[in-house]
């Protein structure tokens, strides 16, 4: 789901990198005093982590499938701060060691998807946790999911604002968010329920949460 | 050299798993450490390590405690790690740098060491990684990974040893190489886990058996030990099986592992 | 300090291209890199169109229709698009394919350290998974149903996470038993 290098207008992914570096340094600082001495190799590990869990695919109805994000449950597994670290330089690791995704909208899926859908999930979580914890954990990563797609969306659907040529013909991704916002987030209200699913399933094979968000 | 003094220890969730452990290794002894999976084997020697703390009683080491607060110490803990090198069972949970030649100079580098790049290159040879130098040792297979960790330690010239299931990973050549450097080296106190009977008979004169309580069962010459069947029963060191006579009667007999007779 | 540069340039040009709109320019900088990859050109050009096929066809295709419908002209922004998105994405790969990460990063010692654990853990987690993958698929008869493959699913990820806080904790004492900590502050 995350944006591509070359659709997003300079002004956009830029004013992205700035609202991202004092997130980023915030994270830094934070995951550094929780953990101290085992910053390194915990956020090496939970790195790794973000990155292979991406590769486990959701099964879909009709012998599909989608890949799984992971953020949700890395955010109550472990934190906000330390998933919206790790999934950065997962986005980080995709894009010089693969190519995939872009390094000029890494701010952009950074934030979208890493910070929104960490604080959306955990947010929703701690709200819904009395209800139950199945009830929780399920609708918190269903919103998060949900959540990052409408941020994604409406970053596209700005791009039409950013200008056009001499021939009225848009310099970046050309369509606005009433076409964005049905496309992106009418599929993700499903992949939002199997990644909910799977994180449910996850964290209740291991029985609790490690550490607290 | 090292002292362990009635020694508890178990893991937050209550686990329990090292009970009441006492013993003393003097400097040059050779000394395995047997038990069965899961007895403990790991914790104890990362007790040793100065990497868990004991929940009840003291290690120390040369009369001194291993406190967190002592190894929170620059002075003391850089003597302490340059004394006391462990290889960890899984061995690439000490493998952090770029190359494994890299690798094997962090330690000689942290400890002044002149010209660690050359101190890498002999131990990478004398463990057979020299065609590795510049490969990530991620890359390494099990095996290699294995020889990599002990030469990293090595290279450090330490005076403790501290060995988790070395030879785990390593084929027959390597071991052998192993046993004979072990039992080359002048000054070196070594503390060696293992499963395997008959590779502990080559690895030291003296045994400690950690029962499945985790208490210790047994401290004494290695030889007295490896021919008491009940006691390596009680260990679950030995193994049991069915025979099958020609004329058709069975009966079991408890065995050993290994060819010592 | 060569793998610094290379990561340098690449940003600056990255950056540099988004802000080119001329179909002209971004077509001679495509030949420039295509220059520049030489015989990787063929294998890397495959990759990338691979790598953007479906988003770039869908939107291609998106805006030719209703910029048809409404009668306005549509391509010039067809093929400033493909043009940037590829340039870009074959700059990537070209760059993935010369960067050693490790070099690159090694002006911060913490960055180049977790860099490095990353990629050992990454190939630790993914001998893990492929090892549940095939112990799965060797276990089941014929194709599993939904049910099954979801709680397959589920397992692997729950043993990754065990595992991973296991790994994290064992990693941490490991560099601690080599005096990693002691000589930092």
């Amino acid at each position: 789901m995350h944006i591509p290098d070359g659709l997003i207008a300079p002004q956009v992914y830029l004013a992205a990198y700035a609202a991202a570096a004092p997130a980023w340094a915030y994270a830094v600082r934070k995951v550094a005093r929780d953990f101290d001495e085992s910053l390194i190799p915990r956020l090496a590990v939970l790195t790794a982590l973000a990155f292979v869990l991406t590769t486990v695919m959701i099964p879909l109805p009709g012998g599909t499938s989608g890949h799984v994000i992971g953020v949700g449950l890395l955010a109550l597994a472990f934190g906000i701060w330390p998933a919206f670290l790790a999934y950065s330089l997962v986005l980080v690791l995709q894009s010089l060691l693969f190519g995939a995704g872009g390094i000029t909208v890494l701010a952009v899926n950074a934030l979208a998807m890493g910070l929104a859908a960490a604080a959306v999930t955990v947010g929703v979580h701690r709200l819904l946790v009395g209800w139950g914890k199945s009830v929780g954990v399920l609708v918190g990563v269903w919103c998060g999911v949900v959540v990052s797609a409408v941020l994604v969306a409406l970053v596209l659907g700005v791009q039409p604002q950013m200008g056009t040529d001499a021939t009225g013909q848009p310099l970046f991704f050309p369509f606005g968010p009433a076409v964005t916002l049905p496309v992106i987030v009418i599929p993700h209200l499903i992949i939002g329920a199997g990644e909910a699913l799977l994180t449910w399933m996850v964290l209740s094979v291991t029985g609790r949460r490690r550490v607290p968000a | 050299m090292i002292e362990l003094d009635r020694v508890g220890f178990h893991y937050p969730e209550g686990r329990g798993v090292l009970e009441d452990v006492s013993f003393r290794l003097e400097t040059e002894e050779r000394v395995v450490l047997l038990g069965a999976n899961g007895c403990g084997k790991s914790s104890l020697l990362k007790l040793i390590d100065g990497l868990l703390e004991p929940t009840g009683g003291e290690v120390r080491y040369r009369g001194e405690a291993l406190t967190p607060r002592r190894l929170r110490q620059r002075e003391f803990a850089r003597n302490f790690r340059r004394d006391v090198g462990m290889v960890f069972q899984s061995p690439e949970a000490m493998l952090f740098n770029a190359t494994v030649a890299e690798e094997i100079a962090y330690g000689p580098e942290r400890l002044g060491t002149p010209e660690p790049a050359a101190v890498a290159r002999l131990w990478a040879e004398r463990l057979q990684l020299e065609k590795y130098l510049d490969t990530p040792p991620y890359r390494l297979s099990g095996g290699e990974k294995q020889r990599l960790a002990l030469a990293c330690v090595l290279a450090c010239q330490p005076r403790v040893l501290l060995l988790d299931e070395p030879t785990a990973n390593l084929d027959p050549r390597a071991t052998g190489w192993l046993v004979d450097f072990l039992l080359d080296q002048k000054g070196l106190t070594t503390l060696v886990t293992t499963q395997n009977l008959s590779l502990a008979a080559e690895l030291g004169q003296r045994a400690l058996i950690l029962g499945e309580d985790g208490r210790l069962l047994y401290d004494g010459p290695l030889q007295t030990a490896l021919k008491d069947t009940d006691l390596l029963w009680q260990a679950n060191l030995a193994h049991a099986h069915r025979h099958r006579h020609d004329d058709g009667t069975e009966h079991r007999h408890v065995h050993v592992h290994g060819d010592w007779g | 300090m060569k793998d610094r540069l290379l990561l340098s340039v690449w940003l600056v040009a990255v950056v540099g291209i988004t802000f080119i709109h001329d179909p002209v320019w971004l077509g001679g900088l495509l030949l420039l890199a295509f220059a520049l990859a030489g015989k990787a050109t063929p294998g890397l050009l495959k990759r990338a169109l691979v790598a953007i096929a479906l988003v770039n066809i869908a939107v291609s295709a998106g805006f030719v229709l209703s910029a048809s419908i409404a009668g306005e002209p549509w391509g010039l922004f067809v093929i400033r698009l493909n043009l940037r998105v590829l340039l870009l994405t074959f700059l990537t790969l070209w760059l993935a394919r010369q960067l050693d990460l490790v070099r690159a990063v090694d002006f911060s010692p913490s960055l180049k350290f977790v860099v490095v654990l990353t990629l050992g853990q990454i190939k630790t987690f993914q001998r893990l998974l492929s090892d549940y993958r095939m112990a799965f698929r060797s276990r089941s008869l014929g194709r599993p149903d939904l049910k099954t493959r979801t709680r397959s699913a589920g397992r692997q990820a729950g043993a990754l996470l065990e595992k991973a806080e296991l790994q994290a904790t064992e990693v941490n004492l490991g560099m601690r038993s080599r005096g990693f900590f002691d000589d930092r502050a």
